[in-house]
């Protein structure tokens, strides 16, 4: 006997029914088999979603574009590539976007690389304090960008904490030793957003390791090293592709750090530029644009890659 | 293959007791059944012979040589899993040849090894399979060619045929029986399940609480139980036991 959800792909059986949209409508208006109000309570329960996406969404993208193209600096007149030929063809703008994609790969590389270690030892083993250690790992997630960069200058600034003991230990003038405001420092503050983000994905994915495959490869003569190289690897491989399109998306994001360490002029600080400079709204709406089908398009790309939970 | 001995094993997590003054000796080439209910203590004593559990107290020995503090690595211990634990991201050859790899033996001589397992354990020809592709029964094939593949000084098997159908169970029981007699494989095989353990065992060490009820042949185990705890945990029905004539 075939299971209840075994070929019945297509709304309806017991009564005539249109076939494709039509007939998931006529199941929706008029349900009358188990599938069909099955359709119906998933699209009432994606009917508030659907809304936001169209209006909050959608419309402010598909707005976002015609800015973009319109010839007007106030009202959205007429059809111009301008905007586009300045971004791609204006030095600047490439330099801009050159400093966006290293900064947001750098960053993204050095941060799943620390993510695997702390994502290895919470979920392989036994530590004490645990959760206060989550919680701090995870904490600045729920931290503006804006605060990390303080954060980063309280410890790496010129009266930074870490910066004081470094120039006591090594003799060294504060000034000499101090990077908060220099693109280290900004890479630093990028990468304490970045890190717990590239946990929490890690950690999903290491629930799901097997374990005893691991064990079977230590009693195979497999040392700790070679077991994560052949076994947990492979396992976590998802994981790490997921960690990189959440991190290098991040990276691509942040803006309120940049507010604060303004020593690398990148994509979302320029957009806030070409805004607050004589209101430039063609250059701005191209440049959101352009980020958003990059982003859109890295995603798609990056999804084949992974089962992880990183979506759009 | 070698002789292994537990001497006063025991082994606590705060205030429980896993394994309580545990003491066997396992013979070369013996198979030793360990046999108990759920939580009484047997995986524990598995996982401290492979290296995966340290004893609070008390000795492991291989032949002569203490063992207790050696990493898991450097045991030559095959262990055999109930889920079969096979590394998905490898073919059935490199599963089994695994082994052999991190030893540095050299590809050709590996794979061939491998081949010679597969095909002596019935699944010869699918060296290039992918193993979630094999039925259960096979997996665990693979799972004990891969653990046979280092030439173990101890093969442990936790539970090896739990999961696995009634009639497979029993086609299996059999083969492997046969194939760790002949291979003269020094075994401890842990289970629950009493028939499987008299089946598959030259002796059994019926396990209750972190403590050794009794050590002895299947024939002694159900003639004479050293008490009821004993008597009650392998009480079958004849008819599943081989030594009982009727």
């Amino acid at each position: 006997m075939a299971d209840g959800h075994a070929g019945t792909d297509a709304p309806s059986t017991g009564r005539d029914r249109r076939t494709g949209v039509a007939g998931v409508l006529d199941a929706l208006s008029d349900p009358v088999t188990e599938r069909d109000r099955e359709y119906r309570r998933i699209a009432a329960l994606c009917a508030p979603f659907a809304a936001l996406v169209l209006l909050a969404g959608l419309y402010p993208l598909a707005e976002v574009v015609r800015i973009s193209v319109s010839t007007d600096q106030y009202r959205s007149v007429g059809v111009s590539l301008g905007a586009y030929a300045t971004l791609f063809g204006d030095p600047y703008y490439r330099s801009v976007a050159f400093n966006s994609l290293w900064l947001a790969a750098g960053t993204t590389v050095v941060s799943v690389a620390l993510a695997v270690p702390i994502a290895h030892a919470l979920e392989k083993y036994d530590l004490p304090g645990e959760d206060l250690l989550v919680t701090l790992v995870s904490f600045p997630i729920s931290l503006p960008g804006i605060v990390a960069a303080f954060m980063i200058l309280v410890l790496f600034g010129n009266n930074g904490l870490v910066t004081a003991i470094v120039a006591a230990l090594t003799g060294s003038r504060p000034l000499d030793v101090a990077f908060a405001v220099s693109v280290p420092g900004l890479f630093v503050a990028f990468v304490y957003s970045m890190v717990p983000r590239a946990t929490l994905i890690l950690r999903g994915t290491y629930a799901e390791v097997d374990e005893a495959a691991e064990e079977a490869a230590q009693s195979l003569g497999a040392t700790p090293f070679e077991t994560f190289r052949y076994v947990t690897l492979p396992q976590i491989r998802p994981g790490i592709t997921g960690a990189v399109i959440l991190t290098f998306r991040t990276g691509l994001a942040i803006f309120g750090t940049l507010i604060v360490i303004q020593t690398l002029v990148v994509w979302t600080l320029q957009i806030s530029r070409e805004l607050g400079n004589g209101w430039n709204v063609q250059v701005a709406g191209a440049m959101a644009t352009v980020y958003f089908l990059f982003t859109f398009l890295f995603t798609v790309l990056g999804l084949r890659y992974t089962s992880a939970e990183v979506g759009l | 293959m070698a002789r292994v001995t537990l001497d006063s094993v025991r082994k606590t997590y705060g205030d429980t007791t896993a394994m309580d003054g545990v003491s066997f000796t396992v013979g070369d080439g013996e198979v030793l059944g360990v046999l108990g209910p759920s939580g009484c203590g047997k995986t524990t004593t598995l996982r401290s012979i492979a290296g995966f559990e340290t004893p609070t107290s008390g000795t492991i020995r291989f032949d002569d040589d203490e063992v207790t503090h050696v990493p898991p690595e450097n045991r030559n211990v095959g262990l055999v899993f109930q889920e079969y634990a096979l590394f998905d991201n490898m073919t059935v050859a490199e599963n089994v040849a695994f082994g052999p790899k991190m030893r540095g033996v050299d590809k050709t001589a590996r794979r061939e090894r491998a081949t010679d397992l597969l095909e002596l354990l019935g699944i010869g020809g699918f060296e290039d399979r992918d193993p979630t592709t094999l039925s259960g029964g096979q997996q665990q094939r693979v799972g004990l060619a891969r653990a046979l593949a280092i030439e173990p000084s101890i093969l442990l098997l936790d539970e090896p045929m739990t999961g696995l159908d009634a009639k497979l169970k029993t086609r299996l029981q059999r083969e492997v029986g046969d194939l760790l007699a002949e291979l003269d494989v020094t075994g401890l095989y842990v289970t629950h399940d009493q028939e499987e353990a008299m089946v598959m065992c030259d002796r059994v060490a019926v396990v209750n609480d972190g403590r050794v009820e009794q050590i002895g042949t299947p024939r002694e185990i159900y003639e004479d139980p050293a008490n009821d705890f004993v008597a009650e945990f392998v009480s079958l029905d004849p008819p599943a036991l081989p030594f009982v004539e009727w």
